[in-house]
């Protein structure tokens, strides 16, 4: 049983069973990490999320944790729908609580630790997956990519061989449940589809308790050649969680992919989206949707770079600000000299509910192609007093009729969702935080 | 019905309705004219109960009820109906969902249950054909998209579908062509019972062919000035209103 220590503890001498590498390896992003150290105050790209004090913060390294409770297992489940799932407390696979049925020949999804094996056993698949991990992330330039790497417990891996096209959507359930200790965990996502093959991946993360926790989620995805990709992700964290997230994606050539992001709680989240379009004719989707009241702050960050011709990317971020809750939105358009006619549009609107919340939105573009189409735009308001009366004037008492507005605002999000299973379950949890920060 | 007793209301510290007094009784229909500015839309908004304007004298009963406490949706589920002289696009908000809503949220207030989706989906085929709207602008969001006359038929619909008993109509005839204008006056013609009073806010007679109105008001300078039978409409439209409020003034 080991006590808690802080980040640099962990990282200066981690744990025999720690890590997704091993020997040299493992050591390397481990020093590479402390290297690196964590964003400070006087660190631009961070100045906005709230990590002030973690260095020093004793955490327990995620382990074994309490069996969850129905109601946080199924908060996110379609019912009365199949779908496979994993499901990971504390950063530890539940065997006992994944669900995977017959997958088509050739598909692996599950435990990157057990995939590990199958690989050593000779399993080719297993082998390819594991050699993408990192491939991504940036693990020597971005520090908590690299903590990830060399601290996290295990990761769910999902191989998608060419030509495949999954019927029923992948759920990866990702729960932190601390007891009296602050917790680290680090769930860690692997995702490689094929070339023409399709999949719909949902991640569903979220915390409990008032137990302050920092959770570091990495995921990254493949698409190869043609291949289609929807990922939902939605985070639901406690008042007292921290949590930054890295999504990865990269696109080859006609692939699609449509990545949305539902955020609601946490003290602080740190979003991350790194998307490249790296074949003729991908497009790629990356939208955000955050939910906070309270103190909470979400600092959503992307970096979309179009280095192919013929691209299309789309970001849309909306933000519901209630009580103090803060919203930043930094959108990085990176468009390559060979990308000629690229299309990319970045949008983010933010919705105030109270006086003292605040919503702050940064563009940043940079063009290196000639022939490009790249337009951007920010709104920030709040809720409409004309619309509200018209509403209240047909009989709709006040709280309905705010209700109703927010809902409609963020609404559009829910319409861009496809996997047709999980648009009631995102829906549910808008309509059901909205009341709760009624 | 309606009893409004020397109204006076401020619209940003600048009083509108000064000493405003009308009375309107069950099935009756009123026409309020008047030039721009006199506070024909100030006086609709204020029996509505929208923010932003101060009523510092006077009262209003509504059904022998003080109205002027009563918030905007206790009002509608009272029975009173604006009919908007700039109806709201609300972008997100289906219409016929906006409208279940509503006349679910007025039934709940008159402590009647909900209206069974087969029976309110009957109501709405029914009610646009009244107002010759198509089914199709009732899946989009509430107004969005709507020409400016689909916008004020919207409003009829809203009412036929709502059964007010008293219809504030706002300025409803402007913009509209003469056919609009036929389909809006069949909308509130089809109300008319012994139950159910309208106060017509128009800047022209024209409406007035179409509804025939009990009473003409003229409203000038926040007061009624001259009050008459349908004829006085007629006298308006040629005469002007100048020799009216040369009338107050004087």
């Amino acid at each position: 049983m080991n006590g808690a220590r802080t980040l640099a503890g962990w990282l200066t001498d981690p744990p025999e069973d720690a890590g997704l590498v091993a020997g040299a390896e493992r050591t390397r992003l481990a020093l590479r990490a402390l290297e690196l150290g964590l964003p400070t105050a006087r660190d631009e790209a961070w100045r906005y999320s709230r990590l002030e004090g973690l260095a020093e913060e004793e955490l327990m390294l995620a382990g074994e944790g309490p069996a969850p409770t129905a109601p946080q297992l199924t908060a996110l489940t379609p019912e009365g729908v199949r779908v496979d799932r994993v499901v990971v407390v504390n950063g530890r696979l539940m065997p006992e609580l994944c669900e995977i049925g017959p997958l088509p020949a050739g598909v692996g999804f599950g435990s990157l630790r057990a995939m590990a094996r199958a690989a050593q056993g000779g399993l080719k698949e297993a082998a390819d997956l594991l050699e993408r991990l990192d491939s991504l992330c940036r693990p020597d330039q971005r520090m908590f990519s690299a903590l990830n790497t060399a601290l996290a417990g295990d990761a769910t891996g999902l191989w998608v061989p060419d030509g495949v096209r999954l019927e029923r959507p992948l759920l990866v359930i990702s729960l932190v449940l601390p007891g009296a200790d602050a917790l680290l965990t680090q769930p860690r996502l692997l995702v490689v589809i094929g070339r023409e093959s399709q999949a719909s991946v949902m991640e569903a993360h979220g915390g409990f308790g008032p137990t302050p926790y920092f959770c570091n989620a990495v995921s990254e995805f493949q698409l190869g050649a043609g291949a289609r990709l929807e990922h939902l992700r939605v985070q639901r964290d406690s008042p007292a969680g921290r949590r930054v997230s890295g999504a990865f994606l990269r696109v080859e050539a006609g692939a699609h992919v449509r990545s949305h992001t539902f955020t609601t709680g946490g003290r602080s989240v740190r979003n991350e989206f790194q998307l490249e379009l790296a074949g003729a004719g991908a497009r790629g989707e990356v939208n955000g949707l955050a939910l906070l009241s309270g103190e909470s702050v979400v600092d959503n960050h992307t970096h979309v770079t179009h280095l192919a011709p013929d691209c299309e990317s789309r970001q849309t971020f909306r933000s519901i600000l209630a009580e103090r809750s803060r919203s930043v939105f930094t959108g990085r358009i990176l468009v390559a000299r060979d990308a000629q006619r690229t299309d990319a549009v970045q949008s983010f609107a933010g919705l105030l509910l109270s006086d003292t919340a605040r919503a702050l939105a940064r563009p940043q573009l940079e063009i290196l192609a000639d022939n490009v189409k790249c337009t951007h735009g920010a709104t920030v308001g709040s809720l409409d007093p004309d619309s509200l009366f018209y509403l209240r004037s047909r009989g709709i008492p006040k709280a309905l009729a705010r209700r109703l507005m927010i809902h409609a605002f963020c609404s559009d999000m829910l319409g861009r969702v496809r996997t047709s299973e999980m648009i009631n379950p995102l829906d549910r949890l808008v309509t059901r935080t909205l009341a709760e920060q009624a | 019905m309606l009893q409004i007793h020397n109204l006076h209301a401020s619209v940003a510290g600048k009083e509108i309705l000064k000493g405003l007094t009308l009375d309107v009784k069950p099935g009756e229909i009123h026409a309020i004219m008047g030039p721009n500015g006199s506070g024909k839309s100030t006086l609709a908004n204020v029996l509505a109960g929208r923010d932003g304007y101060e009523v510092t004298a006077g009262d209003v009963l509504y059904q022998g009820r003080n109205l002027l406490d009563r918030e905007p949706e206790e009002r509608a589920g009272d029975g009173i109906f604006l009919a908007f002289q700039y109806p709201v696009e609300i972008p997100g908000v289906p219409n016929l969902y906006f409208l279940r809503m509503a006349l679910n949220a007025q039934r709940r207030h008159r402590g009647k249950p909900e209206i069974p989706a087969e029976d309110f989906l009957r109501l709405v085929s029914e009610k646009l054909k009244l107002v010759h709207l198509e089914d199709g602008l009732q899946k989009r969001a509430v107004n969005e998209g709507f020409s400016g006359g689909e916008k004020k038929r919207n409003e009829i619909f809203q009412m036929l579908i709502l059964e007010p008993r008293l219809a504030l109509l706002d300025e409803t005839d402007s913009g509209l062509d003469i056919d609009a204008l036929k389909i809006v006056a069949e909308g509130v013609n089809a109300m008319r019972s012994p139950d159910f009073s309208a106060v017509v806010v128009t800047h022209y007679q024209r409406l007035l062919d179409y509804i025939v109105p009990d009473q003409v008001h003229v409203l000038a300078g926040g007061r009624i000035v001259k009050t008459g039978g349908r004829e006085l409409a007629l006298e308006l439209e040629k005469c002007g209103y100048g020799w009216l409020t040369q009338e107050v003034t004087a």
